[in-house]
């Protein structure tokens, strides 16, 4: 295969924390191809009460896109969850739309419609649940984290709002942190229900080449990265999981990808962790 | 469960700091520094009970005491399981100033990529600095998990400077008045439980979405006394 192939898995686990006070899983996962809709495989998983669902898709032509988002999940946003799915849900929709623009729009066409749009998917979803509400609306009721990438054969495009981690690994196993904030130490972070949110919307496009060799994206929610003593071993995870591809294959860390992540959260952070993981060769 | 391969390296749960920082002075002599140490010990079982529902983070205890100057009351960050209370006793004057120093010196030492909770700083006290308070709360939200900390100051009895301890704790509704030894022992209880909810997100400039939750602030009953 002279361009290779952009192929992604992902996972998604409630964490111990969210079990113990009954609450539902915070984060999102939306693994898609950006292909015509007909020709492409996509899931969507939520994962209510514990369970790691992996989704699988896998897009020869043009490329894959992977968004999680991570719902705040404190008293004051209630229905976070539902926040994160419609982000995850969103970035998919619109990088169908735009995607060969992506490199034009990254700072702000396309920072402004996630927000655009996102605020908008609330409100019907507000006012479908029949919920009440006074102006100015209460978009922190769903607010949420977001993290996306479009992985093409030309380019790699990055968008974060809030924490979590997106890292880059290359052919060497060295794992490189994208769109890295200024470490926020505490609970502190930036969300989809800030006024002017797309300002805060980062984004970063890294030029592709098929001869880069074999590479992978890792994209996590911040339960993953709080599970580790030290940044130092997160970074360590996204060597780990490359080698792991690499030699043992990616239905291995496919099979494996749940339990792996269970573990985590319940030896590290208790907080829920969506991952997507893709894959260049 | 393949535990062989788990990726990255070392996994442990997230540490929660917690300060008591108390206030020894002479006119804290008697019942008020009775019922502090009584509260405090009160809170311990109750604190051990949170950290044994939740395994992903360990509550660590420190103590500052402050009068004519500020001492390490219990030095070392103690699990909350092995944590103890040695009795209080007053006499002196009120370095505040510098107990907030003590705690900014220790927090300075924390490392910034390591994924520890918000401290929570609790500060009981019944008067007005008399050193240099502003230099010590400057020292302190000069760290990184000093500006993060979650801040309560508890005011014990009538004469405590408040715009001293809404600048400790940056919002007016974190400064607990105990007008009467019950209040003093509810807010301390109240103040031990907040470790259950730090490790919610905080929406970053809306200073909404935190874990801090005013409404449950305990609240003065007819029965109380109110002999302070």
């Amino acid at each position: 295969m002279i361009y290779g192939e952009w192929q992604a898995v992902g996972g998604i686990v409630i964490g111990a924390t969210h079990i113990r006070q009954d609450k539902p899983c915070q984060d999102a996962l939306l693994v898609c191809a950006l292909e015509e809709e007909e020709q492409s495989e996509h899931g969507f998983e939520t994962n209510d009460k514990g369970s790691a669902d992996v989704i699988r898709t896998k897009s020869p032509l043009w490329g894959v896109s992977a968004s999680i988002g991570d719902g705040h999940g404190s008293d004051s946003c209630p229905y976070s969850n539902e926040g994160a799915e419609a982000a995850v849900k969103i970035a998919c929709e619109i990088f169908r739309e735009m995607h060969k623009d992506l490199a034009a729009h990254k700072d702000i066409r396309l920072p402004k419609l996630i927000e655009a749009k996102w605020k908008e998917r609330i409100r019907e979803i507000h006012e479908e649940n029949g919920r009440e509400y006074s102006e100015p609306f209460p978009y922190i009721l769903y607010g949420t984290t977001l993290l996306a990438v479009v992985a093409s054969e030309d380019f790699i495009f990055a968008l974060q709002i809030g924490d979590g981690n997106i890292l880059l690994i290359d052919k060497d196993a060295n794992a490189h942190p994208i769109l890295a904030a200024e470490e926020n130490v505490g609970e502190d972070t930036e969300s989809l229900c800030l006024t002017d949110a797309w300002t805060y919307i980062r984004t970063q496009i890294i030029p592709w080449n098929s001869s880069n060799g074999p590479a992978m994206v890792l994209l996590s929610t911040d339960g993953y990265a709080n599970s580790f003593s030290s940044a130092s071993g997160f970074l360590k995870a996204g060597a780990d999981f490359f080698k792991l591809w690499q030699e043992e294959g990616l239905s291995y860390v496919d099979e494996n990808l749940s339990d792996w992540l269970r573990q985590s959260s319940d030896k590290g952070s208790g907080d829920d962790i969506a991952m997507a993981l893709l894959v260049f060769e | 469960m393949n535990e062989r391969n788990l990726p990255g390296g070392e996994m442990s749960s997230r540490i929660l700091d917690f300060f008591w920082i108390a206030d020894c002075s002479g006119s804290m002599n008697g019942e008020k520094i009775q019922t502090l140490n009584y509260a405090i010990r009160q809170t311990i079982p109750d604190m051990r009970k949170e950290a044994d529902a939740n395994p992903n983070a360990s509550i660590m205890v420190r103590a500052v005491k402050f009068s004519d100057g500020a001492a390490w009351h219990v030095p070392t960050a103690t699990l909350i399981d092995d944590f103890n209370w040695t009795d209080l006793s007053a006499g002196g004057v009120t370095a505040m100033g510098m107990a907030l120093e003590l705690v900014a010196g220790e927090l300075k030492q924390f490392p910034t990529d390591t994924k520890r909770l918000p401290p929570v700083l609790v500060l009981l006290t019944d008067g007005q600095p008399t050193d240099d308070f502003k230099r010590g709360l400057d020292e302190l939200t000069a760290t990184p998990w000093g500006k993060k900390a979650v801040r309560i100051a508890i005011a014990i009895g009538k004469d405590v400077d408040l715009d001293v301890l809404e600048q400790f704790a940056g919002n007016k509704e974190l400064v607990l008045e105990a007008k009467n030894p019950q209040l003093l022992v509810k807010f301390i209880k109240w103040a031990s439980t907040v470790v259950k909810n730090v490790s919610a997100p905080m929406v970053s400039d809306t200073g909404s979405g935190g874990a801090i939750d005013v409404n449950t602030i305990p609240t003065a009953s007819v029965d109380d006394d109110d002999i302070w």
